[in-house]
């Protein structure tokens, strides 16, 4: 049960914006709202005595009054949000081109730009590519569209926290891409959501809430790649609650990454949802550097025979960061696949959880799911919590995990050192080398390189920490 | 397919249980039902002092408030009905109880209940060499080979008879691991605890003989609640075993033992189980509801071991856990886990490692067949000031038949960045190509399951002293007889 002044006032906002989300006319809907706000009545924000929250503490958002995002912001920081599109990995590759002006129009990469949860149009970069419908949540919803009727909430699963249920009720924005039966879309698309503090001009610097709904509809047959990218103002403080709705339909790939630079003093809760049919792949990519306090949760259904899915995972935290990754892989259909591997590199008094769960249901024959977490512990104030799960209702299984805590190999320490590196960078190194593995499998080899800088950055002391390291 | 069918018959030892029976001996039973008068009646029994019952009504207390608070604890992956514990009688004695002196004037129909159980004391008393207290329900009537530990200084006796004679070491060392509130079964165990084995050996003493207690549950509707407590003091050595069987009833009975181990400094104890309780019929119709909290508490340079093979209950929730407390101290834990029919087990360990240089090992092992379901459940902890800690984990599942389950949910926390932690678990069924490659030398498909069946459980059986690992393997062995063809 929330509080009753915490459900109540949710309650309230809810009451005095649900004329003003897009999409306010539409019965189904409507009833999609209602249960929504319903079910946070009952649900609250998850506390301690939930186990899958266990390791994560929500008291600090659920006892802030967040602000409504204020539209006029978007446009007073258009300048600064732009310059953070421009460098996005994808806007490199434009620059670079050398090429005729309607050649580069032809190879660049779509990017949809979200502010504070809703649809900066003037900010992105518009790429038709064919056979791929990329467009904004708000305006579907606003012309009534069928497709989106068709796949809004159908992945989520409302009554799993509170959470859920807050975006199920107020989520109006956000990216929808759907591709078209057969397609291959050769370049990526790219989604960035912003998080602004404010504009000084324009409002005070409250934190602020946003619950934004991306869905991406993989029709039959069809392969796309789908980077959502978050980031923001450093000094940004709110919350984004976003739902990423994947539907993947027979024989279709598609790959996903959420890469998270979140603002260091931002909270992000983040669900991914994925519904796979016959023989479809799914390769879901999470990478977590940013937010004070992060809940990445990746759920994905196997509903049909033949489907593969691969989730990786690599979160790179430092401070007193916390990011909490939870994952769920539901063998629902016999002869379904899964591999996943999540590592952490946790430094100062930062605290990495992985909650991993594979689910093999009765009848569901003839699977194979192999699960690893390895964390890396840098410093003596870091903490890894880690519970792998297997639940497994049949026989012909053949499903495994692993899961390591540990730091730094000696001896490859010693042996870097030995050859004149010193202690920081040796370190660095290593540490980037042990992340490496995941990078690669995004199998996009600028974004790895800009996230692999990122990284480096990161590790990176400040210098005179560095020169005493490397003195003594 | 019908390899598997055949295969998941292969567990059947709980369909014609081997030690069902129940023996006709009148019982000193307690009215059913749980209030401050039980366990003041308990306490006066036993003849207890006076500090104890003020603990048991501590206890009762507690347990009072977590029951009317929370209930019973339903984290488990198992399922049952709620528990009427007012329902039950929590004390039960065979009416003879007098202080005897020799083996001659134990009642013949409860020897011969021993006998049945292949635990004649008498044999084991002139073959063995094995000291046995045998619980017969709450009360202790034997115990052999107290002269000869004597010599020794090890104390070994009832927990009834360690209240009488050794007072102020009970009470130095109870519940010392296991707080009076540790949790529901645990507070409801210290509130009404009946018996139990009392173990002493003093410091730098290697217990000449590996002690055994065999507990059974006779009287029907009475739970059983043993207390035992095992005190190694520094230096010391001390293998402890630990096998029951119970008779067929068809009611459930609740059994909440609580086991604590100490210790001391360079101590080191052993303690194995062979748990074959009734494990109720195939349609999970009666056998007993296990729920037991087991804990050491390890000191510098101490080890604490446990083995477990656990074969029977309808229920099984049983965390045997060590508190690595010194530095330089080891835990580990062994375990095979057979669940069949409606069979429910969830079981595992804890490892919290508090002292620098700890270590702990985790093997388990679990079967799963029929529709049974089973889970592993464990917690490997590093504390922040727990340096170079140490654990190494591995859990692996085997399902035998299309309708049974295995699960794993080990947690682990890490709060040391010296810390090496590794944890592995894996679930599948008996390969096709192994029982191919066994078939194609020759074997029978039975003798095949059994041996890969062994096999998957031997880095568990060499742990078991040498009578338990005979009949823990027979346990298996009886199992697979018939199971094929």
């Amino acid at each position: 049960m929330a509080s009753q002044s915490t459900a109540e006032r949710y309650k309230a906002a809810f009451e005095a914006q649900r004329g003003e989300l897009a999409g306010n006319g539409l019965p189904w809907l409507a009833s999609m709202r209602d249960d929504g706000i319903a079910r946070f009545g009952d649900l609250g924000f998850p506390g301690k005595k939930n186990e899958d929250w266990k390791y994560t503490n929500v008291s600090s958002i659920a006892g802030t009054e967040f602000a409504l995002p204020d539209v006029a912001v978007a446009a007073a920081r258009r300048a600064v949000i732009a310059a953070a599109v421009a460098a996005l990995p994808v806007a490199k590759r434009e620059q670079r081109e050398q090429s005729e002006p309607s050649e580069k129009a032809a190879k660049a990469e779509p990017v949809l730009v979200f502010v504070d949860g809703r649809f900066a149009a003037d900010l992105c970069v518009d790429a038709a590519i064919d056979g791929v419908r990329v467009e904004s949540l708000a305006a579907l919803l606003g012309q009534g569209d069928g497709a989106v009727e068709k796949a809004f909430g159908q992945c989520l699963d409302v009554g799993s926290h509170g959470f859920a249920a807050l975006n199920a009720a107020f989520a109006a924005d956000g990216a929808v891409v759907i591709i078209s039966k057969g397609t291959t879309a050769e370049r990526t698309v790219h989604v960035m959501h912003y998080v602004t503090a404010g504009a000084a001009s324009i409002s005070p610097m409250a934190p602020t809430v946003s619950h934004a709904r991306n869905i991406v509809v993989a029709e039959a047959g069809s392969r796309a790649r789908v980077v959502e990218h978050y980031g923001g103002d450093l000094a940004a403080t709110g919350l984004t609650n976003v739902v990423t709705e994947l539907i993947i339909a027979d024989d279709a790939h598609l790959s996903h990454a959420v890469v998270q630079s979140a603002p260091a003093g931002a909270s992000h809760i983040h669900r991914v949802e994925a519904r796979l049919a016959r023989g479809s792949n799914l390769q879901s990519h999470v990478v977590t550097l940013g937010a004070e306090l992060s809940r990445t949760e990746v759920r994905v259904v196997l509903d049909g025979e033949g489907a593969e899915c691969t989730l990786d995972g690599l979160y790179a935290l430092a401070d007193d960061q916390h990011a909490d990754h939870h994952t769920v892989i539901d063998h629902a259909a016999p002869h379904t696949n899964s591999r996943e591997l999540y590592k952490g590199v946790i430094d100062d008094d930062a605290r990495g959880v992985f909650t991993g769960r594979i689910i093999v249901r009765p009848d569901s024959q003839h699977i194979s799911a192999d699960q690893a977490n390895r964390n890396l512990l840098l410093a003596d104030g870091a903490v890894a919590e880690a519970r792998p799960q297997l639940e497994i209702y049949a026989d012909d299984v053949k499903c495994s995990h692993g899961c390591t805590v540990g730091r730094l190999n000696e001896e490859s320490m010693f042996y870097m050192r030995q050859r004149g590196v010193g202690e920081t960078e040796a370190r660095r190194l290593l540490t980037v080398a042990f992340a490496g593995e995941v990078l690669e499998e995004l199998g996009d080899e600028e974004l790895a390189q800009a996230l692999r800088k990122q990284l480096g950055r990161k590790l990176q002391k400040n210098p005179a920490e560095q020169q005493a390291e490397d003195a003594s | 397919m019908s390899k598997s069918t055949e295969a998941s018959d292969f567990v059947d030892q709980q369909e014609e249980y081997k030690y069902g029976f129940f023996s006709d001996i009148e019982s000193d039973v307690a009215p059913p039902g749980l209030n401050e008068d039980i366990v003041r009646l308990i306490s006066s029994k036993k003849e207890e002092p006076e500090w104890m019952l003020e603990w048991r009504l501590e206890a009762f207390r507690a347990w009072e408030q977590m029951n009317a608070r929370d209930g019973e604890p339903r984290w488990a992956q198992v399922k049952f009905p709620p528990i009427d514990y007012q329902a039950i009688s929590y004390y039960a004695a065979p009416k003879d109880k007098k202080t005897l002196e020799s083996l001659d004037e134990v009642d013949p129909e409860l020897l011969a209940t021993f006998d049945k159980l292949g635990i004649s004391l008498n044999e084991q008393k002139r073959l063995s060499g094995v000291a046995v207290d045998a619980v017969f329900d709450s009360v202790s009537v034997a115990t052999t080979f107290k002269g000869a530990l004597a010599d020794v200084g090890v104390i070994f006796c009832s927990f009834s008879e360690a209240l009488r004679e050794h007072p102020d070491l009970v009470r130095k060392y109870l519940g010392t691991v296991v707080p009076v509130r540790d949790n529901f079964y645990a507070t409801l165990n210290s509130a009404v605890f009946s018996d139990g084995s009392f173990c002493y050996i003093p410091a730098g003493v290697r217990c000449p003989m590996e002690l055994s207690t065999y507990f059974r549950i006779n009287a029907a509707n009475t739970g059983q609640f043993e207390r035992t407590l095992i005190v190694a003091e520094e230096g010391a050595h001390v293998s402890y075993l630990e096998g029951c069987t119970a008779p067929m009833r068809d009611e459930n009975q609740l059994h909440a033992a609580v086991v604590e181990l100490v210790a001391m400094p360079g101590a080191n104890i052993k303690y194995s189980t062979v748990q074959n309780w009734y494990p109720g019929d195939k349609d999970g119709k009666g056998g007993i509801y296990n729920f037991v909290t087991k804990r050491g508490k390890c000191m510098d340079n101490a080890k604490i071991s446990w083995t477990q093979v656990e074969t029977g209950s309808a229920i099984t929730w049983k965390y045997p856990s060590v508190v690595l407390q010194g530095d330089n101290s080891v835990g580990e834990f062994y375990s095979v886990a057979v669940t069949n029919n409606m069979q429910q087990a969830d079981t595992g360990t804890k490892m919290v490692h508090l002292g620098k240089n700890t270590k702990s090992t985790i093997i388990s092992k679990g079967i799963s067949a029929g529709k049974a379901q089973q889970s592993y459940r464990g917690l490997v902890q590093i504390s922040p000031k727990a340096e170079n800690a140490r654990n190494y984990s591995q859990c692996d599942s085997l399902l035998l038949g299309d309708k049974c389950g295995a699960h794993t949910f080990p947690y682990i926390d890490v709060r040391n960045a010296s810390a090496q932690v590794e944890h592995e678990a894996s679930t599948s069924k008996i390969g096709e190509d192994q029982l191919f490659y066994c078939r194609q030398r020759g074997l029978s498909e039975e003798d095949a399951v059994s041996m890969i069946v062994n096999g998957f459980c031997k880095e568990v059986f060499k742990e078991l002293p040498m009578e338990f690992a005979v009949e823990a393997q027979a346990l298996l062995g009886i199992s697979l007889e018939g199971a094929v063809g």
